[in-house]
């Protein structure tokens, strides 16, 4: 029990720092002292002092004000992009795992095709193509990871289908619904809330590759990723505070979804178990 | 017998898979923006193309056909071996990537090692040290690792291990297997993470399983259990996973090889792409998802070393 | 079973252990353990290859001094003897007649004479070739190009089918390139090592990472200090910087060798030396005069009223560099001073006039190759904030970077309003740059979706065509000159200032435009 009480804890500590982020984005205007594009090019990278507390970037914009902003534009896409390719994943790996035979095989080559194209260089090609907005990176996200999703399922749902149990609620005659719905998703939710979490992080990341590239979020709009990656690298050495404020924010965020990720797997485990008992 | 049919079906498989990716090369190429036509003329000194020059040069190309023919006399160049010549540099694009796969390959493979290693090993002791003071900083360090962008890794490595100590070189491949130790760890970081998370759940599920509880009541060591029953189970999906990781690292190698300075062919790929050197974006795409293309039917072949029940099922087939 | 599990882990392993060091071995260990100083090699970086190689018209860059051309040009841009001692030519130009140097030797002891000359000329012809540094256009370089003969071993005359009174201008470094004709292959390209008659001698290329080149100990003229460079390819920024300062190379070079922040922070450091050169590039604000609002030439001017460019240097480029006035670069020698223009509130009024209240959003396309380069993106940025807080007006600026591939597409096809973009000056003779930009049919006018016509700027771009009086097209380039920074076919920002740096270790590294002396007076520090 007193497990139980510490995990609970931990789970309120950290989502409690994720809420903390969310509530900063959503709160922006709000909490922002200055306009994050506003240029004063009479204020060029000032250290951090009274007036701005991050100091100022390279038009002498407010590092603090823009870190405020900086998780809008990330969070969002981050979010809609992994919900896509996991509802695709989802669907697609359960289709190959429990129907087999041609459906897999067909399914297989497919996400054999895809998973043969190295994802940076496809998400590069297609965001390249379409033009860098919002629209075209969840696409190219989504066209380039829902194989990761439909191949963790299906390998699952293959293990679980040679389960005795399955092959005996088959033999009194249990509905495929039935026996998806109520045995084969319980059984492969550990690892997909992992991967979820995992890749929700791991979006966050490469949209900041692509923004490493000139193909992420477009400037003037703060983009905690486009301010580590973009222009201010070049300031790495002479003005650090431009970096080091989003960079924390980018590995709060982060590592604090991949613990909350952590947390709920833990938590699930447990009602896992009880259910097994009852 | 049995396992020699299941690899004759899986090689089988094989040869759609490779014709499906040759499609999508060759549409990779087609669908980028912009008209090479213009740059290919610009780069022999005509700044200021006319029509004609410009139909010369499409046909000199072989771009002024329907895709259909495009798409089948390139396919059976591609068969013969010849990948055409690059419209920057005019290289024979075979060669060059032949050239540089190996370099990539020695780069990938690092990586994904290290990646099996300290990942797999990661998420062994993080399992095996549960509830101890080494499992709260093994999972930190490999969430950490994983919420760390890899460009950035690199860079700090460079500064830190290059710059400051002096110990290894900042970019290059002229010292040995020195070169290849910051790019490998920038590039197999994330995956390090991530795999030990994944091996540390997977052991965690497994050991809460019936059969798990009912080897503890017989009375097995805590570590057979472990070792036995747990580990083994939760290979499959770390396996896969592994697999999926490969081509993430071939992708991945893109940013890393420039920042590194190796020329390999995410570095090639790079400039091919800024420049619309659609052959040797095709040629790419071709080479690294054959390759890929093995390595994963290398893997599908571990299954049925690591699990018995895939066997049985493939003695079914 | 333990044990099987381990084993069968064990043997995975050991396979990736035999694939990787089958894999291995090609990367080669640094040797050079030198005796003397001049012996120890220097090493040098650069974004990009300096040797591109067997397919690339030059093989080499100029700078290295592999090879070296006929012609070359003083500090002021104006040709002077290289190769060729002297030159004249008749009334009209048609007729031009080079001597040659004669105690000239290849690096391989062949002879420089006339018939090298020729044989150059014979290989030029089944061109065009390509390079990274310029195209080799024998049509383009030596337009109407009737014949070229040789009159003695060293004498060669060109005549052409129309009159070119500034020949000699085009045929500067890169237009009269020449290499001893056994270095080619029936094609044209090369077929191993290029052989020239320069300071130095290629060893050893490996494309994409290194080239080394050596002295050539029978040079003809003053021969370099040190024995051997080695020249790294290292395409990211901040790695080449960390090379320079981890010690593993001695100097950065090229375009964009370092950049302004990084350049500020080693000029405060006696370790390090950075150099400011004179750079024919400009850096231009095109934009599309084919649309609203920039059709309107009091937008263009508002614009450029607008621009603090003085701030633009001093901010983001360090201050290496020179607030632009007019279209020609400052390294032309045809280069006429025009007035630099601050008056924002004029400025925004032309553009309150122009716009009014109306919604307006602009696209401002920025090239990704520059944008490593040059700190672009900033000054876009910057360029933006000024744009969108004009007292009155409605002004929406988005900023796009773009590969320059589909960002010329976007420009051609007038679906832009704004670009920053760098210019250099291909050629000595400007005419083909005023040409392209200024002439209601001018190439880089349409492609570029400038939208710019003036009739006064077409027939004095026809005059110049035909004219065969060097005086005359000197006032006529004038006029061009004022005219752009009055009617603005696109915006001159600044005229660029090339930055390189070296450790102090080395000396006698400065900036320059592409020059014959190139890395002959380099050497190690005492």
């Amino acid at each position: 029990m007193t497990q139980r009480k510490k995990q609970t804890l931990k789970l309120i500590a950290v989502s409690s720092i994720l809420a903390l982020i969310v509530l900063m984005t959503i709160f922006a205007p709000h909490l922002a002292p200055y306009d994050p594009t506003a240029v004063q090019m009479d204020q060029r990278l000032l250290a951090p002092c009274a007036a701005h507390p991050l100091g100022t970037d390279a038009l002498g914009r407010d590092v603090l004000s823009r870190v405020i902003y900086g998780g809008r534009a990330s969070l969002l896409l981050a979010v809609i992009a992994t919900c896509c390719s996991m509802g695709a994943g989802l669907f697609i790996g359960i289709l190959a795992g429990y129907c087999e035979g041609v459906v897999d095989m067909i399914i297989s080559g497919i996400s054999n095709i895809f998973q043969g194209l190295p994802s940076t260089i496809l998400m590069i090609a297609l965001v390249g193509v379409l033009g860098s907005s919002s629209s075209s990176i969840v696409l190219a996200l989504v066209v380039t990871s829902w194989v990761g999703f439909s191949r963790l399922v299906r390998g699952e749902v293959l293990k679980v289908k040679q389960e005795l149990y399955i092959e005996g609620m088959r033999c009194i005659g249990a509905s495929h619904w039935h026996i998806i719905w109520r045995h084969i998703l319980p059984n492969i939710r550990t690892n997909l809330i992992v991967l979820f979490t995992t890749r929700v992080g791991r979006v966050v990341l490469s949209v900041a590759g692509l923004s490493y590239l000139g193909l992420g979020i477009q400037p003037p709009t703060p983009d905690w990723g486009e301010m580590i990656s973009g222009s201010a690298r070049r300031y790495f050495r002479s003005a650090p505070h431009l970096l080091w404020a989003p960079g924390i924010c980018i590995i709060l965020l982060t590592l604090s979804i991949h613990l909350l990720g952590d947390f709920l797997r833990d938590w699930f485990d447990v009602k896992q178990d009880l259910v097994k008992e009852l | 017998m049995s396992i020699l049919k299941y690899i004759c079906r899986r090689l089988l498989i094989l040869i759609p898979v490779l014709l499906g990716i040759s499609l999508a090369a060759f549409l990779l190429g087609r669908i980028a923006p912009g008209d090479p036509v213009d740059d290919a003329l610009f780069r022999i000194g005509v700044e200021f193309p006319t029509e004609s020059d410009r139909a010369d040069m499409r046909a000199g190309l072989g771009l002024d056909k329907p895709l259909p023919v495009q798409y089948w006399t390139w396919l059976q160049r591609t068969l013969q071996g010849d990948l055409g010549h690059s419209y920057i540099g005019n290289r024979d694009i075979a060669d060059e990537l032949l050239t540089r796969l190996p370099i990539t390959l020695k780069l990938s493979l690092s990586a994904l090692l290290t990646t099996i290693l300290l990942g797999i090993g990661g998420g062994i002791l993080m399992a095996a040290c549960r509830g101890t003071f080494w499992e709260a900083l093994l999972k930190s360090l490999s969430s950490l690792l994983l919420s760390i962008p890899s460009f950035w890794i690199a860079l700090f490595l460079i500064t830190i291990f290059a710059e400051q100590l002096h110990l290894l070189p900042t970019s290059g491949l002229d010292s040995g297997v020195r070169s290849l130790i910051l790019p490998t760890i920038a590039l197999a970081s994330a995956n390090i993470g991530a795999t030990a998370r994944l091996t540390d759940a997977n052991i965690r599920a497994e050991l809460s399983q019936q059969y798990i509880i009912t080897a503890n009541a017989k009375g097995l060591s805590p570590r057979a259990v472990m070792l036995h029953h747990a580990f083994r189970n939760s290979l499959i999906p770390i396996i896969t996973l592994v697999g999926n990781y490969f081509g993430g690292i071939l992708g991945g190698s893109t940013i890393i090889e420039t920042i590194f300075a190796i020329p390999g062919l995410g570095s090639y790929v790079l400039s091919a792409i800024q420049n619309r050197d659609y052959p040797v974006i095709q040629g790419y795409v071709l080479i690294t998802g054959t390759t890929f293309v093995l390595i994963t039917l290398a893997i599908d072949l571990l299954y049925l070393v690591v699990d018995p029940k895939i066997r049985i099922q493939g003695d079914a087939a | 079973m333990k044990k099987t599990i381990l084993s069968r882990l064990l043997c995975i392993v050991s396979v990736f252990s035999l694939i990787l060091s089958g894999c291995g071995n090609t990367g080669t260990q640094t040797t050079a353990n030198p005796n003397t100083n001049t012996d120890q090699e220097i090493v040098f970086a650069a974004s990009r290859d300096q040797c591109p190689g067997e397919q690339d018209a030059y093989y080499a860059s100029m700078s290295l001094g592999i090879w070296e051309p006929l012609i070359t040009k003083d500090a002021s841009g104006k040709p002077i003897p290289a190769l060729a001692s002297s030159w004249e030519h008749n009334e009209d130009s048609t007729v031009w007649t080079f001597h040659l140097q004669n105690d000239v030797t290849f690096s391989n002891g062949t002879p420089f004479n006339s018939d090298i000359v020729l044989a150059n000329f014979d290989r030029m012809k089944k061109g065009p070739f390509e390079s990274s540094f310029y195209g080799m256009n024998l049509e383009t370089l030596y337009p109407n190009l009737l014949s070229y003969e040789k009159i003695d071993d060293f004498t060669v005359v060109l005549t052409l089918d129309k009159p070119q009174p500034l020949l000699d201008y085009s045929m500067v470094n890169y237009g009269s390139a020449m290499f001893e004709p056994s270095c080619f292959s029936e094609d044209g390209s090369f077929n191993g090592f290029a052989i020239g008659t320069g300071p130095y001698v290629v060893t050893e290329n490996v494309l994409g990472q290194y080239a080394v080149i050596e002295r050539n100990e029978t040079y003809w003229g003053t021969s370099g200090i040190t024995k051997k460079f080695r020249f790294k390819v290292i395409p990211d920024p901040e790695t080449r910087y960390s090379a320079l300062r981890a010690g593993e190379v001695q100097g950065l070079c090229d375009l964009g060798a370092i950049s302004p922040a990084q350049a500020a922070e080693l000029s405060s450091d006696p370790n390090y030396h950075v150099s400011v050169g004179d750079s024919g590039i400009t850096h231009f604000l095109n934009v599309n005069g084919g649309a609203f609002p920039f059709s309107d030439v009091r937008m263009r001017e508002g614009l450029s009223l607008l621009l603090d460019r003085k701030t633009i240097v001093d901010s983001f480029f360090n201050g290496c560099g020179i607030p632009a006035g007019g279209f020609l670069s400052y390294t032309s020698p045809f280069y006429q001073e025009q007035p630099v223009q601050h008056d924002p509130e004029k400025g925004a009024d032309l553009i309150r006039e122009v716009v009014g209240n109306q919604a307006i959003e602009l696209l401002f396309l920025l090239p990704n190759v520059d944008a490593n380069r040059y700190p672009y993106q900033e000054t876009a940025e910057y360029i933006q904030s000024l744009l969108e807080n004009i007292e009155g007006t409605n002004i929406k600026v988005n900023i796009q970077l773009m590969d320059w591939g589909p960002c010329k597409d976007e420009m051609a096809a007038g679906k832009y309003n704004l670009c920053l973009k760098i210019q250099g000056l291909p050629s000595a003779n400007p005419l083909s740059l005023f040409k392209n930009f200024m002439a209601s049919d001018g190439s880089t006018n349409k492609n570029y979706g400038l939208g710019y016509h003036n009739e006064q700027a077409d027939a004095l771009i026809n005059e110049a065509k035909t004219s065969v009086d060097v005086k005359r097209l000197t006032e006529i380039y004038t006029q061009l000159q004022e005219i752009s920074a009055k009617d603005f076919p696109n915006i001159p920002v600044m005229y660029s200032q090339e930055v390189v740096a070296s450790s102090s270790k080395i000396t006698g590294y400065e900036a320059s435009v592409y020059g014959l002396t190139g890395f002959t007076q380099v050497g190690w520090a005492k």
